[in-house]
C-alpha cells in the first residue's frame, strides 16, 4: 500500500470513529429539547405555572399537599400522566369524583392546581410525557389512568388473572400495589416490579 | 527449552478504541433498556456508528484488523476448535479462527440489533426511519425481536469471553492485557506461517 492511502485510512477511520462518538454526545445533550418544542399549550403562559416550573426544574417531585390530600384514598398519580387538560377537568370535578365527594379547601384546590398542571405531560414534555401524548386524540380528556392507551399498552403482556383477576392489585390503576413506593415519583422501573401473589415481571 | 518473546504491535489504537468503546456502550445500553430511553437511544446510535467504523476498518484498516486476516474458512475454524479440544491449539499472531467468527457473529448480531432497535422507533414516528417501510412494522414484533437480538448479544458476549480466557490459559498470554495495549507477545521460533 502507498504513503497516500496509508495516510488516507486513518483518516477515515479516526473520522469515522469522531462521528460515532460526536453523534452520541450531540444527541444526549439535545435529547429532550425537540419533545419540549412540540407541546406548547396556553397554561405554559399562566405565571403561576412558570413561576412553580421555574422553582421545580429537577425531575419530578411529588407535592406533598397533593400527596396528603389525593394520596389519602389512592396513589397520587405522577402529574406528568395527565395532559394538563385532563387535570382541570378532574380538578374542577372534585365534588363528584368517581362517585366520591373529594371537594378541597380553596387554597389547597389552588396550589395543588398549580403543582398538577406545571408537572403536567403537555407541560413538562419529556420522552415519557411524548409518549402519553401520542396516544391522546387532541380531543380527548381522559380521566383515568387506566384510559391510557399508553399505561395500556405497557402492560399489554400482563396476563389480566395477575391484575383484575388479583385481588390485592385489582386494576391497572393501582400502580404501587406492583410497582412499590417509588410509584408516586414516577418510577415505573420493570424491575422493580413485584407482582403480589406473583413475584417479579420478567419481560 | 527457553523461548525468547518479542513485543510485536497488533491491535492499532483505533481497533482498541472501538472495542472498548463498544463494550461500554453495550453495557449501558442493555441496562438502560426500558428506563433512560433517551439515553438508550443516543447509545444505539453511537454502536451504529461505531459498528459502520469496524466494517469499513475491516476493509481498510492495519493489517490484524481487516478481515482477510481474520475470516477464515469453516473447515479451519473446525479444526482449531478440536486443537482446542486437544489443548494443543496452533497460535495465531491475530484473531484465532475461532475468534475471528465471533468477531463476525458479533458484528451480524449488533446490526441486527441496532436495525431492530431503529426500526422499533421508527413504528413509534421517530429516528432515521420514521416515515419508511419500516415504521410499518407490528410495534409488539419489533420490540420482541430487539429483546431478543440484545439476549443474544449478551450471550455471545459471554461465549466471547470464556473464548478469550481459554485461550489466554491454553496460549499463555493475556490476550485482554493485549487489546488494551495493543501488543502481543510472539515467540521467536513461532512458526509464522498461519499468523
Amino acid at each position: 500500500m502507498n504513503k497516500f492511502i496509508e495516510k488516507l485510512r486513518w483518516f477515515i477511520g479516526i473520522g469515522l470513529l469522531v462521528a460515532a462518538f460526536g453523534v452520541g454526545f450531540i444527541g444526549l445533550a439535545n435529547g429532550n429539547l425537540d419533545a419540549n418544542q412540540e407541546y406548547k399549550i396556553d397554561v405554559k403562559q399562566q405565571s403561576e405555572v412558570v413561576a412553580f416550573a421555574n422553582n421545580n426544574t429537577a425531575k419530578y417531585q411529588v407535592d406533598s399537599e397533593y400527596k396528603d390530600e389525593c394520596g389519602s384514598c389512592h396513589l397520587a398519580y405522577p402529574a406528568n400522566f395527565f395532559p394538563a387538560r385532563s387535570w382541570r377537568v378532574i380538578m374542577d370535578s372534585l365534588d363528584n369524583h368517581f362517585g366520591e365527594n373529594a371537594e378541597l379547601d380553596e387554597a389547597s384546590y389552588k396550589r395543588i392546581m398549580v403543582f398538577l398542571t406545571a408537572n403536567s405531560a403537555d407541560v413538562k414534555g419529556g420522552r415519557r410525557e411524548a409518549r402519553i401524548l401520542k396516544y391522546i386524540s387532541a380531543n380527548d380528556t381522559p380521566l383515568r389512568i387506566t384510559e391510557l392507551k399508553y399505561v395500556k399498552h405497557k402492560h399489554h403482556e400482563i396476563p389480566s388473572r395477575l391484575v383484575a383477576g388479583n385481588p390485592q392489585v385489582g386494576s391497572l390503576g393501582k400502580c404501587e400495589a406492583c410497582h412499590g413506593d417509588k410509584a408516586i415519583n414516577g418510577v415505573f422501573n420493570e424491575h422493580t416490579v413485584d407482582i403480589p401473589g406473583h413475584g417479579p415481571w420478567d419481560d | 527449552m527457553a523461548l525468547n518473546y518479542s513485543d510485536v504491535k497488533v491491535w492499532d489504537p483505533l481497533v482498541r478504541i472501538f472495542h472498548w468503546s463498544l463494550v461500554g456502550c453495550f453495557t449501558l445500553a442493555y441496562l438502560s433498556g426500558d428506563e433512560l430511553e433517551t439515553l438508550h437511544i443516543w447509545l444505539g446510535y453511537t454502536i451504529a456508528g461505531l459498528l459502520v467504523f469496524r466494517v469499513v476498518w475491516g476493509l481498510i484498516g492495519t493489517r490484524y484488523a481487516r478481515f482477510s486476516s481474520f475470516v477464515f474458512s469453516p473447515a479451519e475454524i473446525m479444526a482449531y476448535l478440536k486443537s482446542l479440544l486437544r489443548a494443543k491449539p496452533r497460535h495465531y499472531l491475530g484473531h484465532n479462527p475461532a475468534g475471528g467468527a465471533m468477531v463476525v457473529v458479533l458484528l451480524l448480531t449488533l446490526c441486527c440489533l441496532v436495525g431492530s432497535g431503529l426500526a422499533l422507533q421508527a413504528t413509534e414516528g421517530e429516528g432515521l426511519l420514521a416515515a419508511t417501510f419500516w415504521a410499518s412494522l407490528n410495534k409488539h414484533n419489533v420490540e420482541e425481536f430487539h429483546e431478543l437480538a440484545a439476549n443474544l448479544t449478551l450471550a455471545l458476549v459471554f461465549v466471547h469471553v470464556v473464548g478469550v480466557l481459554v485461550s489466554s490459559l491454553l496460549h499463555r498470554e493475556n490476550l485482554v492485557k493485549a487489546m488494551w495495549t495493543g501488543y502481543k507477545k510472539e515467540p521467536c521460533e513461532a512458526d509464522t506461517t498461519h499468523e
